[in-house]
């Protein structure tokens, strides 16, 4: 049988060498040995499955589960998504329910319409039509979202200046 | 006045009389009561209020009826009960909609739902999800009810035997269960599992309040809380999924007024038919019966139930599309999810012990109303109770009501453009997690599980595993050293009794039954 080593199986073996340098370090926390059974067991999972998989991967190579994808958008989806949703909640905080939920969904949609009018060569009078109606809608959103959180469900939200 | 009495032998509850479960009288004036229409107004007040909230991520039915608590005060029992009744069936019922819509679970309960709600959603099967969704909710309920109606003395006889060997034992078996049959992969089931174990191992210690693994963060010594994590771990790799489709095929999401491609090409959706709901009988039965049972144990809860149910399902289902979009993968998870509704009641009314958060609000809802919960309730008070089982019976016709009401909103909700609903999603995520318990860390700890849920997404590994052992690692581990406690570090201890013995039989049974299973060849593999 071809054996052979995939990322897969590097993946679930590095899991397994951090797992084990875990379950050591589990041994120079401050801790009773009755409140290091859950810690190690989940440890203990986190080596056998990464273990497994590793050899699962060994013995059947054939089975290609993950793809590499070396995809720019990919990477900025993932981390943009994140740093958007984090800076929302920030500002969430700051500016009220009403004004920060607008403020993102109206930057949002002002980037997309840019992005489609250029990508479908549409006049500028079209670009203002369709961002009205985007911002029509935040509206419409962010004003639900303040009747059914602050109004409906009286939602404590410290240090509000706009709702 | 009553044909049965119920008596106390210092050991167990029993009947005499002339053998008759039911008081005669009590049922007609219970029946009385709960047939006015204020009654049913009420009913059905608090199932549309309970299923609007419980399709808004974040948001369980204890917040709504917490909200409606206070009611006991000035409105009249039945009218309160019928609120808070009905909140609680269509808040269970209403995580279903957004986790078949949008593939984010409003309720912890229905998160086993989306791996096969959200599939067919995408396969352009959202109605017939949807309405999968509701049938086995309102099926799974109506047993649980009636289990709770005519077996309830027996169960809440049979639940305290329960100590921490058997405990034990059955914690394990859940996870057992869902681990070897969740995935084709035991690897990444195991690995899921213990992170689900890691997760929950964070914060304060159970038994001795010592912090562990908390890298000197102070707001994780309270432990990572579900709603954020799970709202992390399901709507954040949707959201990044479909974000990168806008930017990377635009043309594919759609713009203002126009729906999603997927969507556009598709004349009609097609209804649920007759012979696709009871051909998913396997999924019902199952839920509706783990369902019951796991509710009625104090403890574990509907995202238990509904995630044992589904796995368990996974291995007698014929469905070949089973965990990628199977309409009984729907029923087993939505009929345990909402199974658990009725069973809650069973250790509330028989031993007053509530078994939920959702138990303690009701049992402090009665209290309110100057009835005392424990063993006695059902002699002391049976109107009121008799009254309680007909509100739990009659708020599942006004659940499929509101449901069929509320499934073509969601429907057209989820055709629309995706440049449109994800960046709105991502509000709801952050207001849905902070709205849980006002904490803004909790939004951090969204987005790291998110992070950890697309690399989980990315790896294949499944998340139910991950959500079983976070939810049983704290049961687990407090059953079992409370048992190391007891039996002074004696581990046979955990294997003496025979309801315990019965659970490690069934366990190793069940494990073996899966590798054979697996080992065998299949069609066409010689």
């Amino acid at each position: 049988m071809q054996k052979r080593i995939t990322l897969n199986g590097v993946i679930g073996l590095l899991i397994s060498v951090a797992g084990l340098a875990g379950f050591y370090a589990t041994y120079g926390m401050p801790l009773r040995s009755n409140e290091l059974i859950q810690p190690r067991v989940a440890i203990g999972l986190l080596i056998v499955g990464g273990l497994w998989v590793f050899l699962t991967e060994m013995r059947t190579p054939s089975r290609e589960y993950v793809k590499l994808e070396k995809d720019r958008l990919l990477l900025l989806s993932v981390f943009g998504v994140s740093a958007a949703t984090y800076i929302y909640g920030q500002i969430m905080l700051r500016l009220g329910v009403f004004s920060s939920a607008f403020l993102f969904l109206v930057v949002w949609w002002l980037y997309i319409t840019i992005r489609d009018t250029v990508r479908s060569g549409q006049p500028m009078s079209r670009f203002l039509v369709s961002f009205s109606k985007h911002v029509l809608l935040a509206a419409a959103i962010s004003g639900g979202f303040y009747a059914l959180f602050i109004t409906f469900l009286q939602m404590y939200l410290p240090g509000i200046l706009l709702f | 006045m009553q044909n049965t009495i119920w008596y106390y032998t210092g050991r167990q509850y029993g009947l005499q009389g002339d053998g008759c479960v039911f008081d005669m009288e009590a049922m007609l004036a219970a029946f009385t009561v709960v047939f006015a229409w204020d009654t049913l107004l009420f009913i059905f007040i608090g199932v549309a209020i309970g299923v609007s909230v419980g399709a808004i991520p974040g948001l369980a039915h204890n917040l709504p009826m917490a909200l409606v608590l206070p009611m006991a005060f000035f409105l009249p029992f039945h009218q309160t009960m019928g609120l808070l009744v009905g909140t609680y069936k269509g808040g269970t019922y209403g995580g279903s909609i957004t986790a078949i819509s949008f593939g984010t679970p409003g309720t912890p309960g229905s998160a086993a739902t989306v791996t096969d709600g959200y599939a067919l959603t995408r396969k352009g099967k959202g109605i017939k999800a949807l309405l999968m969704g509701l049938y086995s909710s309102v099926t799974g309920d109506m047993f649980s009810d009636l289990v709770l109606m005519f077996v309830a003395v027996p169960i809440g006889l049979f639940a305290p035997r329960f100590g921490p060997a058997e405990l034990t034992a059955l914690y394990f078996l859940s996870l057992s269960l869902v681990v070897v049959f969740s995935t084709e992969d035991p690897g990444r089931g195991i690995l899921s599992a213990g992170i689900g174990f890691f997760l929950a191992s964070i914060g304060r210690d159970i038994i001795t309040g010592s912090i562990r693994l908390t890298f000197g963060l102070r707001e994780l010594e309270a432990g990572i809380p579900l709603v954020p994590l799970l709202m992390g771990l399901f709507a954040m790799p949707e959201i990044i999924n479909q974000i990168h489709t806008v930017l990377a095929k635009p043309e594919l999401a759609g713009r203002l007024g126009e729906k999603a491609k997927e969507f556009r090409e598709k004349v009609k959706e097609e209804s649920l038919t007759w012979r696709e709901f009871i051909g998913c009988w396997r999924g019902l039965a199952i839920g509706s019966v783990l369902g019951t049972f796991l509710g009625a144990l104090p403890g574990p809860g509907a995202t238990l139930a509904a995630y044992t149910a589904h796995s368990t399902t996974k291995r007698f289902s014929k469905d070949q599309d089973y965990g990628v979009g199977s309409l009984e993968g729907v029923a087993a998870a939505e009929a345990g999810n909402n199974a658990t509704c009725g069973a809650t009641f069973i250790p509330l009314l028989t031993f007053g012990i509530p078994g939920s958060s959702i138990a303690a609000l009701f049992m402090a809802a009665l209290m309110m109303e100057g009835i005392p919960l424990g063993p006695r309730v059902i002699v002391d008070h049976t109107v009121t109770i008799y009254t309680l089982f007909l509100l739990l019976l009659l708020a599942n016709p006004f659940n499929l009501l509101v449901g069929k009401l509320l499934i073509p909103v969601y429907s057209k909700l989820a055709q629309m453009p995706a440049t449109i609903i994800w960046p709105t999603i991502a509000v709801v995520l952050v207001l849905g997690t902070y709205a849980y318990s006002t904490r803004p860390f909790d939004i951090t700890i969204a987005i790291a599980a998110g992070l950890l849920g697309y690399f989980m997404m990315w790896y294949r590994i499944p998340i139910g595993p991950l959500i079983l052992a976070y939810l049983v690692a704290p049961l687990f581990e407090a059953s079992l050293r409370r048992g190391i406690i007891l039996s002074r570090g004696d581990w046979t201890y955990f294997f003496q009794s025979s309801i315990s013995m019965t659970i490690w039989v069934i366990t190793i049974a069940a494990v073996v039954f899966f590798i054979r299973g697996r080992n065998k060849p299949g069609p066409g593999e010689g």
